[in-house]
């Protein structure tokens, strides 16, 4: 934060003129007059000293004609002679002297001199001072001093952007010292690229910045939900699948896939100037973090070169304040519910009657043995349901659950040690039973500074993170165990297995089966700052990184996994469950890693301003290595699941070997970073990186980057000087490449591995892993950005838009070869193909209501964006991937071609079920209809990626009271229900299903049904009747808060008070009914807050 | 100010050449390539890797010796188990998924073991002169590309009918290590490439330790663990001298050229002499302790297959886990046997005598079956004197068929000089040699007929059908008439496809 600040300063202290200190004391005026008038005066004046002097009539009105006989005297003596016993008082400013209607009556004139820093003691140039009531005043010098000729006795107001205006008392003291705090609600007038911090003014780049307070308005436990909600740019891809579960990282964009197959799309993390990963921002405590900047055009990524292709996600965290000593806590206690309002389940009798419609129990001509096991079965299932057994299998393994967090900060330090301790604690509980992510931390920051010269700071943490899956498995179990079975006998016991024989999951779930694993991680921070003078800056910056990871996956030998189910021979309709060997029962797998990464940093800063122009240059090296390895084996066979510890173990899991990983990636960049603005109007933006890494093949080691941006603010622009309803018009356009080198350490080597199953002879064989390919490079993404920002009445409305276009080239992609190349699976990784997203961006801002004089304000927000996905060029040599994914008869699977979406949805075409047959009809290419699915006939027939989405947010704001709510939208997109194809048709009767499955199928010829055939419950293959269009509204946060008022609570010695309450995801309106959370439902959350500091 | 950049500057030139080599970064948990090939030890892995492939059951371990090839000769009747994965390969059926998905796999791992010779001599080039044995190791990576190239024309080639049909296009001969796909070479150019590389390895191998009559096939049987070198150790289980030899001569046939063919099969009975021997029948008849059930003192070369007999016991159903269900065992049960003998070892004049009748099939109590002696590991037994016997090998060429090859070059030329040639074998498998045969056809009938019962479970034998264009006769005593289709096998569709070649019919 300090660091940051301390660039910004550099910058802003060129923008304005550099003031000559004059020093109207040392000249000398030698005078004679008699009864002259006031212009007389000051004329002579004038004409000996050079100075200029500013008065009106009505000032000097009052004055007597002037006598006077001085000789050599000074400018201030010759003033204080003639003006001491008037009214009129003057101010002398470098070589101008200005005369005022007098407080000075009572002392006169007084040169103040002083300096003006921020809250960490770091002097602020460019800083505005001015006499309250006038508009004379001057501005801090590179050291942020300044000198000022002010009456003896006035308000002087200090101004500086990024910083809370201050009017302080001046009574006449020689020096004065001033203090200004930073404004958060000016922040987002500077950028903060995690290289350099520049002033918006004159930058290109589309960005996105999120601040403290924004954040304490959302509180949904996870990070990047709430980013998603911040900003609806970064979007992220629902997980039907991971629901709500607490250990399972989403998956997001920014702007669009960037690449396809198994290339990441996510974007770079960068945590206090350093790379983090995904996994580590999700764990860190929000209220460490100052401010979040999501850099989306190649303007604003650029000087993360060969990684910043899928944007950049720039954190800054907290940095501690010097004063006295300070402590403040944060406080939320989470509730939260599972939300099963997506699931409608057949309750037991419905589902006995399906079955029964299912054809079951249908009675088998001339096979009375089966008949008759049919019948059994049926009146044992029908006796459950007289008797009422409707077991809410869906309500087992869920429970409300509670989590707190616990946030500590304690900062002080004086003069020129600073300090800080930062801890929490986050136990966060899953809505599944027994799952969770615990997680704790530790900091420390020591920061030591000689005054305008060098500040050296250290941040040393710790972390830990524990999380573990529930025992109960995947939530689709108890979605299809059917409602009329007891997993209870009589005595309350739970019973191992179920009236069919098949396992009881409740069972199960009982059983001492864990999966958990720990991350815990030591790092240490190093900056240094080094003020050298002129304008120039040097920053150095050293971080390492040392960490452990371990797993541990435990299945007890009684767990139904080691159960093999066969036919029984007595009734091949029934299914009996044999065990494994003994063996081979119960399993453990334990894992461990660990990691040492360490990256290195040094900056360097150039400012200049001559006249109306305004220079910056920023250049800088990194160096990064990353080291990791891990190990991990499976043990099997265990006697009593008490004993779990591998010393019980039997032996290794037969045919398996110990599990090994390693991967070693270094990185070399060189950036720089120029920038122009002449007279705040016209700016200029270019930059370059040149990035080196190992993971590039070896003819292609080093990959330059560079981009170009500039722009117009319209609002300088003279002929808008006068009209105040225009704050803010920016135009911007930014062009430029940058990288994607998501991939595997060593991808572009050839490697080899040892054949230990067979040797040769008495040799230990090695063969060719694959072919490595040396022209293997990053992927580049060309991308233009145009767009405005626009700001009227005081920025009561605000508005950004943002077109963007943007082309990746020379994907990383597997490309299937003739076999005769001789490579082990006939391919080798290659840059092939183009995708090109085109997208934009709209953020509407609106100040319904705002009443500063009740303390007032209601605030809109809109947000939408449309991303255009395609793919531009292909090699055909994908096919083999396309066939097989085309071949998919049950999920879309990815079909890559020239021309389409990599979103897009490919079904074969149907025109229903057929009324006489219950079967589907599908269409064929030729147009002639069959029953018969043939992947060949399928259509493009939607897309995912909606028309629009983004979300709306509103915020109400009352004397301390803050009530904030914001829904997500989308518009336009496709979904292919799984649900209906899976849970409808192709379900399988002998389990429990959505109960359209007994009201909506075919049963009786001559029905028009919108499912097929009750009785057919084969496999149900990709039809366009399960596309759907999927508009949705999410409530996806509500919070309420209030700030208690400072003089309520200061005689507690309280300084600030907080109380907050939050309520996430209340509700998803959907056009499709689908089950969500399949393997792990989604929950509500409802967060209660404390915060206070003292 | 000047200062500090000037300290930048000098920073970033001294370290900047210095990058290149921080950002090459060696895998710990994986094998570089460009590190393996520095020490003797890494080469000698490779090398065994190509090895590896070739003898791994998609290629000689099973696919191109006892497997498919010789279900193609018509070795085995299935005609009682048409579920059996090979029933349409006997009648020839080439779109059989079995058969199209193993003759793929051949042509794959094929093609995967060249280009491992291919790599070898492009990464190992640089660290030549720190390899011990460099040159035994090149001269056998050069062999094995000729033999692989050979074979893979030899199965996927035109028929040759006449020398003209050496100018039909026939597979790619591969000798760079890239990604570049190339166009199918004529089958004059892949034969000369080959014996380009047979040359080579020729003069790579001059020095080949088993020329030496005290090594021999064997090798220095060096045991010691600090100076072990592979390369020298049973060199007939490996590329070596007399294997590229004789490889020459098997070329020469493919490129219809009989004198040279001649000449390279009387140099390698010249030179082998006092090392490589027909066998000593005694050593089958009278001492079965010691017994070499494989004839592999006749082995010119051979591949070592670890796992061979555990192979056999599956494919021939004489493991402990027999089962007559099993779609992919051929069972020698008392018919196959019996059809083994009528129609290949005991046809007039010849009556039974054939020690290869009789040793190679031997009952076996527990299952009733026959175990295949020539590939099935003897039982281990005390006094085995001859530790290498017993080594579990498949054959890349044996002695007799140079034999054969110096027989067929004098049909026509010299027959009673043939007749000798092919008299030689038969007298070491206890058979009373042939007289009075004079005429050509029944010279290379007779030819045709003792390669038949040499070749069983070497997988040699269709392919000899196929340059001879010769009637297949089956154990069942019925006569396939020659075919180009019969003996084209189908080029993976794959090929075509991903090297961009139009796919023609090749007649």
């Amino acid at each position: 934060m300090r660091k940051r600040k301390i660039i910004l300063l550099l910058l802003i202290g060129w923008m304005v003129p550099f003031l000559a200190f004059a020093q109207a004391d040392s000249k000398r005026v030698t005078l004679r007059l008699q009864n002259a008038t006031v212009k007389v005066f000051f004329d002579a004046l004038h004409e000996q000293t050079g100075m200029n002097f500013v008065y009106n009539n009505e000032q000097t009105k009052e004055l007597p004609p002037i006598t006077i006989n001085v000789k050599d005297a000074t400018v201030k003596d010759v003033l204080n002679q003639v003006l001491g016993r008037t009214s009129v008082g003057y101010s002398i400013d470098n070589n101008t002297v200005t005369l005022h209607q007098g407080e000075n009556r009572r002392g006169g004139v007084k040169t103040v001199k002083g300096k003006v820093v921020d809250t960490n003691g770091d002097p602020l140039p460019g800083v505005n001072i001015s006499i309250e009531g006038t508009s004379r005043g001057c501005t801090t010098n590179f050291n942020g001093e300044y000198t000022l000729s002010v009456p003896e006795q006035c308000r002087l107001v200090v101004s500086f952007i990024g910083m809370e205006t201050q009017t302080v008392a001046y009574n006449g003291e020689p020096t004065m010292d001033i203090t200004l705090a930073e404004d958060s609600r000016q922040i987002d007038e500077v950028v903060v690229t995690g290289y350099f911090t520049r002033k918006t003014e004159g930058f290109a780049g589309a960005v996105t910045t999120i601040k403290k307070e924004d954040l304490q308005k959302v509180h949904t436990g996870n990070i990047f939900t709430t980013l998603s909600a911040l900003d609806a740019g970064f979007k992220i891809t629902e997980n039907n699948l991971a629901g709500s579960n607490p250990n399972a990282l989403p998956d997001f964009t920014i702007r669009g896939r960037g690449s396809f197959q198994e290339g990441s799309s996510a974007p770079l993390f960068i945590l206090d100037g350093f790379e983090t990963t995904a996994q580590k921002v999700y764990d860190m405590d929000v209220n460490r973090i100052e401010s979040i900047t999501i850099l989306k055009d190649a303007s604003a990524t650029i000087l993360y070169g060969s990684r910043a292709a899928n944007g950049v996600v720039v954190i800054e965290t907290v940095k501690p304040k010097p004063g006295q000593l300070r402590v403040t806590y944060d406080f939320k206690p989470t509730v939260a519910i599972a939300d099963l309002t997506d699931y409608d389940l057949m309750n037991a009798s419905e589902k006995l009657e399906y079955e029964r419609l299912a054809g079951l129990y249908d009675p088998v001509e001339g096979d009375l043995q089966t008949t008759y096991n049919r019948q059994q079965k049926y009146y044992n299932k029908y006796k459950n349901v007289l008797e009422g057994v409707d077991t809410d299998w869906l309500a087992q393994p869920v429970t409300n659950s509670f989590s707190q967090t616990h946030s500590l900060l304690v900062e002080g330090g004086a003069e020129n040690v600073i300090y800080s301790i930062d801890g929490y604690f986050d136990k966060n509980k899953g809505v599944m039973k027994k799952s969770g992510r615990d997680r704790y931390g530790l900091g420390f920051t020591l920061q030591y500074r000689i005054k305008d010269k060098i500040i050296i700071r250290n941040y040393a943490s710790y972390s830990n993170t524990h999380s573990y899956d529930s025992p109960y498995g995947s939530y689709s179990t108890y979605a299809s165990a059917n409602p009329y079975e007891r997993p209870w006998d009589a005595n309350g016991q739970l019973v191992p297995t179920l009236t069919d024989g098949s396992p009881n999951p409740l069972y199960e779930a009982a059983l001492p089966n864990r999966s958990f694993s720990d991350t815990e991680y030591f790092a240490d921070e190093l900056s240094a700052d080094w003020i050298i003078g002129n304008g120039w800056r040097v920053i150095g910056q050293f971080r390492i990184e040392k960490g452990n990871t371990s797993s541990d996956y435990y299945r007890s030998p009684f767990s139904s996994e080691f159960l093999t189910a066969s036919d029984d021979p007595n009734d091949p309709e029934a299914t009996i469950y044999t065990p494994v060997d003994l063996a081979e029962r119960g399993e453990l797998t334990l894992g461990d890693g660990e990691y040492l990464n360490y990256s290195g940093k040094l900056t360097v800063n150039y400012n200049k301003q001559v006249d109306k122009h305004m220079f910056f240059f920023g250049g800088g090296a990194e160096i990064n290595q990353n080291e990791s390895s891990s190990h991990s084996f499976t043990a099997t066979g265990f006697a009593d699941d008490r004993y779990s510890d591998p010393a019980f173990a039997i032996q290794f899991m037969e045919d398996s070997r110990p599990g090994s990983s390693e991967s070693t990636v270094r990185s070399i960049g060189m950036l720089a970073n120029f920038n122009y603005i002449y007279d705040d109007r016209y700016f200029l933006d270019l930059s370059g990186r040149y990035d080196g890494s190992s993971q590039f093949g070896a003819d292609r080691r080093w990959a330059p980057f560079w981009s170009v941006g500039g722009g117009w603010n319209v609002h300088e622009e003279h002929f808008w000087s006068t009209n105040s309803v225009l704050d803010l018009f920016k135009i911007r356009a930014s062009y430029g490449v940058t990288g994607n080198q998501e991939f595997s350490a060593y991808q572009a080597k050839t490697m080899y591995q040892y054949q230990t199953g067979r040797l040769y002879n008495q040799l230990i064989p090695a063969t060719l892993m694959g072919y490595g390919n040396p022209d293997l490079k990053w992927q580049n993404q060309y991308s233009t950005n145009i767009g405005f920002d626009l700001g009227l009445w005081k920025n009561r409305l605000s508005l950004t838009f943002n077109y963007y276009w943007k082309r990746t080239e020379g994907m990383l992609t597997t490309i299937t070869v003739a076999p005769s190349l001789g490579f082990p699976s006939n391919s080798f990784t290659a840059n092939l193909g183009e995708i090109s997203n085109r997208g934009w961006e709209l953020n509407l801002g609106a100040s319904i209501l705002r009443d500063p004089a009740n303390d007032l304000e209601w605030r809109v927000n809109v947000q939408a964006s449309q991303n255009r996905n395609k793919l531009t060029k292909i090699n055909n040599q994908l096919r083999g991937l396309n066939d097989q994914n085309n071949q998919e008869k049950e999920i879309p699977g990815a079909v890559y071609e020239e021309g389409e979406s990599l979103s897009a949805i490919k079904a074969v075409p149907s025109l229903g079920i057929d009324p006489a047959t219950g079967q589907e009809i599908y269409v064929k290419k030729d147009g002639t209809l069959t029953y018969e699915w043939d992947a060949a006939d399928k259509v493009l027939c939607g897309d995912t990626e909606p028309d629009v989405y983004g979300n709306i947010s509103t915020n109400l704001y009352w004397k301390g009271w803050n009530l904030n709510a914001i829904f997500q939208y989308s518009v336009g997109g496709d979904v292919y229900n799984s649900t209906l194809s899976s849970r409808v048709e192709g379900v399988n009767p002998a389990t429990n299903a959505d109960r359209r499955v007994l009201n909506d199928r075919w049963t009786t010829p001559g029905q028009h049904a919108l499912y097929r055939n009750i009785r057919d419950y084969g496999q149900t293959y990709i039809s366009t009747r399960f596309v759907q269009r999927d508009n949705y509204l999410d409530f996806t946060s509500l919070s309420l808060s209030y700030d208690f008022p400072k003089k309520w609570i200061q005689p507690y010695k309280i300084s600030t008070l907080r109380l907050s309450f939050y309520a996430n995801d209340l509700f998803h309106l959907s056009t499709v009914k689908q089950e969500r959370g399949l393997d792990y439902p989604f929950a509500r959350s409802f967060v209660f807050g404390l915060n206070f500091s003292i | 100010m000047k200062k500090l950049l000037s300290i930048l500057s000098v920073a970033c030139l001294t370290l900047f050449p210095s990058c290149n080599d921080w950002l090459d970064v060696t895998p710990q948990g994986q094998i570089e390539a460009e590190d393996l090939y520095t020490t003797t030890k890494g080469c000698n892995s490779v090398v065994g890797g190509i090895y590896y492939t070739m003898s791994g059951s998609a290629l000689y371990g099973q696919t191109l010796s006892y497997g498919l090839m010789d279900v193609l000769a018509q070795y085995w009747d299935l005609s009682t188990i048409p579920d059996h994965n090979y029933y349409n390969a006997t009648q020839y059926d080439y779109t059989d998924q079995n058969v199209i998905g193993t003759f793929n796999n051949v042509w794959s791992n094929m093609y995967q073991a060249i280009t491992q010779c291919n790599a070898f001599i492009y990464y190992s080039e640089p660290y030549k002169e720190n390899i011990a044995n460099y040159d035994l190791l090149l001269g056998e990576v050069y062999g094995l590309r000729a033999l692989a190239h050979m074979e893979l024309f030899e199965i996927f080639g035109p028929v040759i009918h006449t020398t003209a049909d050496l100018q039909k296009p026939a597979i790619a001969y591969r000798t760079n290590y890239n990604n570049v796909s190339q166009g199918f070479d004529t089958g004059e150019v892949v034969l000369q490439k080959a014996a380009d590389d047979l040359n080579r390895a020729l003069e790579l191998l001059a020095d080949d330790p088993i020329r030496d009559p005290e090594v021999g096939r064997q090798g220095d049987l060096n045991n010691s663990v600090l100076d072990y070198q592979d390369v020298l150790n049973y060199r007939g289980a490996r590329m070596n001298y007399f294997c590229a030899l004789g490889l020459m001569a098997r070329l020469e046939m493919l490129r219809q050229d009989k004198t040279a063919a001649y000449k390279y099969a009387t140099r390698v009975m010249e030179e082998t002499e006092d090392i490589i021997s027909l066998i000593d029948k005694e050593n089958i008849m009278n001492n079965n302790a010691s017994s070499v059930y494989n004839f592999s003192t006749e082995m010119l070369g051979a591949f070592y297959v670890n796992n061979l007999y555990d192979m056999t016991d599956t494919y021939f159903g004489m493991g402990g886990g027999y089962s007559s269900q099993d779609k992919g065992a051929i069972n020698i049960d008392n018919n196959r046997y019996e059809a083994l003998g009528t129609f290949i070892y005991n046809r007039t004049p010849d009556n039974g005598a054939d020690i290869r009748y009789t040793y190679w099939f031997i009952g076996n109590t527990e299952h009733g079956n026959m175990d295949f002696m020539k590939v099935k590991q003897a039982t281990e037994r005390p006094g085995m004197t001859e530790p290498y016997a017993y080594y579990p090998e498949i054959p890349i060429m044996r002695l007799s068929e140079i034999y054969y090859i110096a027989c067929e070059t004098q049909i026509g030329v010299d027959n009673t000089l043939a007749l000798q040639y092919l008299n030689d074998v038969r007298t070491t498998r206890d058979l009373t040699p042939l007289e009075n045969v004079s005429d050509d056809e029944t010279l290379l009938e007779y030819l045709v007929r003792e390669a038949r019962k040499d070749f069983i479970g070497d997988g040699r034998m269709f392919l000899m059908y196929k340059r001879l264009f010769y009637p297949i006769y089956t154990v069942a005593g019925r006569t396939v008439q020659p075919n180009d289709n019969i003996f084209v096998l189908p080029i993976p569709d794959d090929e075509y496809e991903f090297a961009g070649i139009e796919k023609t019919t090749q007649n």
